[in-house]
């Protein structure tokens, strides 16, 4: 049994709280979103002369 | 066969002393007993019983302070009223059938007519004291479970006449149990709403109302959404206000001599009627009654010498003759109202068009939309539905029917291979659902998923139509699936408030994380529970679930079985639900805003 208001409210926040902290904004140093940086990370370690398919970087 | 007859003679029957009888069938007298965690609970009634005493006496205009005093679980209420004579002090609270209000002299349209009230509540108290003060005497009993104690009389000049009881709900009738101050309060805003100038003090913080029934609907809305102006009539017998609000259906409060009738019954039906009448009247049009009443909110209360209620728990009145006469009271009042009150009454007028309007408009778009349907008849695309469903009644397994509303088809996938083909049905949302807040009824009817939703339910006419008991709100436990949560439950809300009121809407928990070695595994459903598993067996693995995909078929088994874990969702008032679904779904950037940021940094402290 869970009352509606503190529940919505909790789960708002969280959401809200994340994609404010972890999704939605640039960091100030570099200028990326986290998935960005993610992406550029996996790029360099994936970097060896050869052709890759987008896909690959992805998953 | 094997059975040992019991004799069934003269020995047999009994008859229990009348407090006994209380003790022993408590049901009959104050419904359920519960822990206190639901405000129609044993103890909130032996509550009410005790604050309906003071509250008569000050309808028969004495004490207009009542006050009420929590010391853990005992309760004290304390009135200024004459204060029982003193004679009569012990009779009144322990012989079942006693009481001043069988006739009509001493008190007037009170709620209390059975004498029964106060001996329930000494009945099935710990401890029971009760103190009359009069003109400097007083005489005061104290009982257990029950049973005199003590009584003592005496000289007390400086107490003020009125009447004290003091009472402990019994452990041993309702087990643990635990007062909410929130219920309290609420059950007390109704008695000021319904005494206007009666001051209640609980626990030193006051409650009083000066607006009356105008009062309770603008706390019920939140005065944002109103159409026009608060309606409102006070007389001697009646009481009535009402008003329009943006949302859907019709909304009413009615009492009887300050009981609160939470089915309606005959004071409610002439209410409605008056009130359409007059409206009809005034604008020389005969609107449908539907028009007129969408969005409606109202008030109603009304004093009686002799109410009938349909049960004993005085939910629904049953009296056939005030029909006439609230019904012609109410249209005569409302015509007045409208009649001075020219630009509210044109703004009503132009709201019950707008109704009509939309409901025109409604009905082509459905007339549309249901053509459309009529191909896809024959299945709901992303529903996989089971074989029994709610709506049959002669199933046993109907009330263990539920749909899985998951998040894309990675989680559908495990979910639709370890269910129970025949009570579970999966639905696949696509990606976030749309936030509905404020948007209209046609909306639903636009877009695809949404209305894909209502058509697997069966909800679109009513709640008739439900096709499963259970609406199971499966998402994953990250962030996102707190937005859909969120998102779905605002869509349920805004749309299809009675699914969530009739308590059919869960929410699914799963694992957040595996603890294993290579004998044993334990699901753990928070970080506590995670590091305590983790200490608890040694070389262990840890798994974290980021979403319901991961979990394998197999595994998911015991998740949607026999281990599954519910969350009821549940709703403590109409008005404090649209208030949260405004803040938090709605237009108001700005403060919500500034609600993220004043809670962000919490957030923030908790995750690292």
């Amino acid at each position: 049994m869970s009352l509606l208001k503190p529940l919505m409210e909790k789960n708002f926040l969280e959401y809200a709280s994340y994609v404010i902290l972890d999704r939605a904004i640039p960091d100030l140093r570099d200028g990326c979103k986290p998935v960005q940086r993610r992406i550029l990370h996996t790029l360099f370690e994936m970097h060896d002369g050869k052709f890759h398919k987008v896909a690959n970087v992805i998953g | 066969m094997a059975k040992t007859a019991v004799k069934y003679d003269e020995k047999a029957i009994q008859t229990l002393d009348s407090l006994e009888h209380i003790r022993l069938r408590t049901g009959m007298y104050i419904g359920r007993l519960g822990d206190g965690s639901n405000p129609t609970d044993g103890i909130y009634i032996l509550l009410k019983e005790i604050i309906d005493n003071s509250v008569d006496e000050f309808i028969m205009g004495e004490g207009k302070v009542i006050e009420i005093v929590r010391k853990k679980e005992a309760m004290s209420v304390r009135d200024y009223g004459r204060g029982i004579p003193l004679g009569k002090v012990i009779d009144c609270v322990s012989k079942v059938n006693t009481g001043g209000k069988f006739n009509d002299e001493v008190f007037q349209f009170s709620v209390g007519l059975n004498g029964i009230g106060t001996k329930a509540v000494n009945a099935l108290s710990a401890d029971f004291e009760v103190a009359s003060f009069r003109e400097g005497k007083f005489m005061q009993g104290l009982f257990k479970a029950g049973k005199l104690a003590s009584q003592k009389e005496g000289r007390e000049p400086k107490a003020r006449t009125g009447t004290l009881v003091r009472f402990t709900p019994d452990p041993k009738i309702f087990g643990s149990y635990a007062w909410n101050d929130e219920f309290i309060f609420k059950r007390l805003r109704y008695y000021a709403y319904l005494n206007r100038g009666l001051r209640f003090l609980y626990n030193g913080e006051t409650v009083l109302s000066q607006g009356g029934l105008q009062d309770l609907l603008v706390e019920e809305i939140g005065d944002e959404s109103m159409h026009y102006e608060i309606a409102h009539f006070k007389g001697p017998h009646l009481e009535f206000a009402f008003t329009h609000t943006a949302n859907y259906g019709e909304n009413y409060f009615s009492f009887v001599n300050g009981q609160f009738t939470i089915d309606g019954g005959t004071h409610q039906t002439a209410f409605r009627l008056g009130v359409l009448k007059a409206i009809d009247e005034y604008a020389g049009i005969n609107f449908a009654a539907e028009d007129v009443r969408e969005g409606m909110i109202g008030a109603v209360a009304i004093k009686l010498k002799d109410p009938v209620f349909e049960s004993q728990t005085k939910h629904k009145l049953g009296n056939n003759e005030i029909r006439g006469w609230v019904a012609e009271e109410v249209k005569q009042q409302t015509l007045t109202w409208l009649h001075k009150n020219e630009s509210e009454a044109k703004k009503l007028i132009e709201k019950i068009k707008s109704n009509e309007r939309i409901r025109k408009e409604l009905s082509t778009i459905k007339k549309q939309a249901r053509e459309m349907a009529r191909k896809v008849e024959i299945h709901i695309p992303k529903l996989t539905d089971c074989k029994v469903h709610f709506g049959d009644t002669k199933d046993k397994r109907r009330e263990e029917t539920s749909i899985f509303l998951t998040e894309g088809d990675s989680a559908g996938g495990p979910m639709i291979q370890s269910r129970d083909v025949y009570t579970q049905a999966i639905f696949s949302l696509r990606g976030k659902p749309l936030n509905v807040y404020g948007m209209k009824r046609d909306t639903v009817y636009k877009n695809e998923e949404l209305y894909n939703i209502m058509r697997a339910l069966g909800i679109e006419e009513d709640l008739e139509g439900l096709r499963y008991n259970k609406v199971i709100i499966a998402t994953d436990a990250d962030v996102d699936g707190m937005h859909i949560r969120n998102l779905l439950l605002t869509y349920f809300l805004h749309y299809f408030e009675e699914l969530v009121l009739k308590g059919h809407v869960y929410i699914l928990e799963t694992p957040l994380f595996r603890v294993r070695t290579k004998s044993e595994t334990v699901y753990c459903y928070s970080e506590g529970e995670r590091d305590a598993a983790m200490k608890s067996l040694k070389g262990n693995e840890v798994t974290r679930f980021k979403g319901l995909g991961e979990i394998s078929p197999g595994e998911f088994k015991q998740f949607m079985g026999a281990d599954i874990r519910l969350l009821e969702v549940q709703i403590q008032s109409m008005g404090g639900v649209h208030k949260t679904l405004e803040f938090l779904m709605g237009k108001n950037t700005p403060e919500r805003k500034k609600f993220i940021v004043n809670n962000l940094v919490a957030e923030v402290l908790q995750g690292a």
